[in-house]
């Protein structure tokens, strides 16, 4: 799944996937604002076919987040 | 080269982020005389907040707008037809929402078809194939103005990139132009700027009239490039310095001027722009290096370059003509009766917003401006954390500080925005913090979705007036460079404020009262609640 989602990341932030770490953040990556967020958002409900709700998109920051959140939709 | 979007909503999910979106529901028309764009897109929804006849009024505001685009079309313009997708209640035998989009579609196609370089995509028709339920998206709509469901995105980018195939493909993008005996006469390493012809009389003036024609080129958008075997210095000196040079430095995107090759050149300019070989016509008086590029580059166009010199500038403008040219796809669906109307409409156009300002206080914009209430505090907070864009000094503050703030007593303002199309909230934030008779603007910020009206320009004009009332009569303020807000780096500048102190990263600036008049523009409407 994290390869799955670097993928997505690399795309959207323009940026290179060999230089996303396993537990990139927010914070990391200039062009991760709150544009790309969204940008990010949809690439992963279109990928993993979930919709996630607000209160989730706000705190996906994070591989580590981002993860947990889809797992909790697949369970 | 990217598109410049004139849009209502969130698009860019559709889009992707190299494109340059217009601020919501308006767009300076400034901007589209620029000719950096491969084409203007004019992509607005219908509305879909509110009820009906919330609806009702928002789109014919949108129908304002479009006719404001068509009063000056880019060139080239694409038009998106508009779908309706709506499920409000209403009676059902009330059909206002449904004409008011059909006359939208009507007035862009019959916009184009009496006009070359401007096209329709008919967006309503890929809309159709999706149940009407699915279309809108309540979740992200409400989270971030998106109306068209974001699972279409794939869909849609298939769409889009298959009419865009269709229409603007053939055209090519760059012309490639090498230097001696092409742009002038003569070689620069060995006959000197003085030595080299380039207008006055004959040769001179056959270079000076192909220069013409290619700034017209130009000034419609298609990127001129060199590619030159030469000292730079030498070069640069002829394009900087000479008195009948029409193309300057400017004018070209990007200048190869060196002794490698120049197939590599010409790779590396395409490589550079982010074009393909394929929208590149290359342009040089000599045959071997023709031949060259013939062989190593093939998808490049290579002309055969006249051997009279007195035929270059019709060269050119052929040259233009056939990979240039856009040609309107339904140029051959034109009839007498079209144009006729079509000619009377566009009057119509240019009378009915025959400048911005009217366009603007069409919009009829109000400014609600007070003291920062309790309540705000966590909108100001979150602000001053999340704008990037028009943010003159990008400090971040969290509530505790804005609270911290009040008690000191430094002044806070802030401003809701409202226009025809609905109400935006608490979209501006003014901190100032003072010391006897001064006043220091520590913070400006608007969120984007306000911006480019003149709203930010009255907002600021309000709070000097407010200070000066108060008696602070010494009003200091800077900007802070930030890698997002190069769009307000002469904010201050415009609103009448003198730089004191600049640097490459910041400008301080000085604004005394006695010796200033300032005046509302009169197209916003301003509100001031002073009770806070």
């Amino acid at each position: 799944m994290k390869d799955r989602i670097k993928a997505i990341m690399a795309v959207t932030f323009r940026v290179d996937e060999k230089l996303l770490s396993d537990n990139v953040e927010q914070n990391d990556i200039v062009n991760w604002d709150s544009l790309a967020h969204l940008n990010l958002i949809i690439a992963l409900e279109n990928e993993f076919d979930i919709s996630f709700e607000p209160e989730e998109i706000r705190h996906m920051t994070s591989m580590n987040s981002i993860i947990k959140c889809i797992k909790s939709h697949k369970e | 080269m990217s598109y410049y979007i004139i849009r209502n909503y969130t698009i860019e999910y559709l889009f992707g982020i190299d494109q340059e979106y217009s601020d919501y529901n308006s767009f300076n028309p400034k901007i589209l005389e620029s000719k950096r764009y491969e084409a203007v897109i004019c992509f607005l929804l219908p509305p879909v907040e509110g009820n009906y006849e919330d609806k009702i009024i928002a789109m014919s505001a949108i129908i304002d707008t479009l006719n404001l685009i068509l009063s000056k079309p880019y060139n080239p313009l694409i038009l998106f037809t508009m779908p309706y997708y709506d499920k409000s209640f209403h009676n059902f035998s009330d059909f206002r929402l449904m004409n008011l989009i059909n006359e939208y579609n009507r007035i862009c196609l019959d916009f184009i078809a009496d006009n070359k370089s401007t096209f329709c995509f008919d967006f309503a028709s890929f809309i159709r194939q999706f149940p009407v339920n699915q279309i809108v998206n309540w979740k992200h709509f409400f989270m971030s103005q998106i109306v068209i469901n974001p699972r279409f995105v794939g869909d849609f980018q298939n769409w889009f990139k298959h009419q865009i195939d269709a229409t603007l493909s053939k055209r090519h993008k760059c012309i490639v132009l090498d230097l001696d005996n092409t742009l002038w006469g003569g070689v620069i390493g060995e006959d000197g700027i003085e030595g080299i012809f380039l207008g006055g009389s004959y040769p001179g003036n056959v270079y000076e009239d192909m220069q013409r024609k290619l700034l017209s080129a130009y000034n419609n958008g298609i990127i001129l490039a060199i590619c030159s075997k030469n000292n730079e210095e030498d070069a640069l000196q002829v394009i900087n310095k000479h008195p009948n040079m029409i193309l300057r430095d400017n004018h070209f995107a990007i200048k190869r001027i060196n002794w490698m090759n120049k197939a590599d050149n010409i790779q590396d300019i395409a490589n550079t722009l982010n074009i393909g070989l394929d929208s590149i016509v290359f342009i040089d008086d000599n045959p071997s290096e023709r031949e060259l590029i013939k062989n190593l580059l093939p998808t490049v166009v290579v002309p055969d370059f006249p051997e009279k010199l007195y035929l270059i500038p019709q060269f050119i403008d052929d040259v233009l003509v056939e990979y240039f040219t856009l040609y309107s796809l339904t140029e051959e669906d034109k009839n007498k009766t079209q144009q006729y109307r079509q000619n009377a409409q566009r009057n119509a156009y240019k009378d009915k917003f025959n400048n911005y300002n009217q366009y603007l206080k069409a919009l009829k914009m109000v400014i609600d401006i007070s003291l920062i209430n309790e309540i705000d505090i966590p909108r100001v907070a979150q602000l001053t954390q999340k704008t990037n864009q028009f943010n003159l000094t990008t400090k971040r503050y969290s509530e505790e500080d804005i609270r911290k703030f009040i008690e000191e007593g430094n002044i806070i303002i802030v401003a809701r925005i409202k226009d025809k199309f609905g109400e935006y909230g608490l979209t501006g934030v003014c901190i100032i913090v003072t010391y006897e008779d001064r006043a220091t603007i520590d913070t400006f910020l608007m969120s984007c979705r306000v911006i480019g009206r003149e709203i930010e320009n009255e907002f600021i004009k309000q709070i000097i007036l407010y200070l000066a009332s108060l008696g602070y009569n010494h009003i200091t303020s800077s900007y802070i460079k930030t890698g997002k807000n190069a769009l307000v780096e002469s904010f201050f500048d415009n609103n009448g404020f003198i730089i004191k102190e600049q640097s490459s990263d910041y400008k301080k600036y000085d604004l005394f009262m006695d010796n200033r008049i300032i005046k509302s523009n009169n197209i916003v409407e301003v509100r001031w609640h002073n009770e806070g």
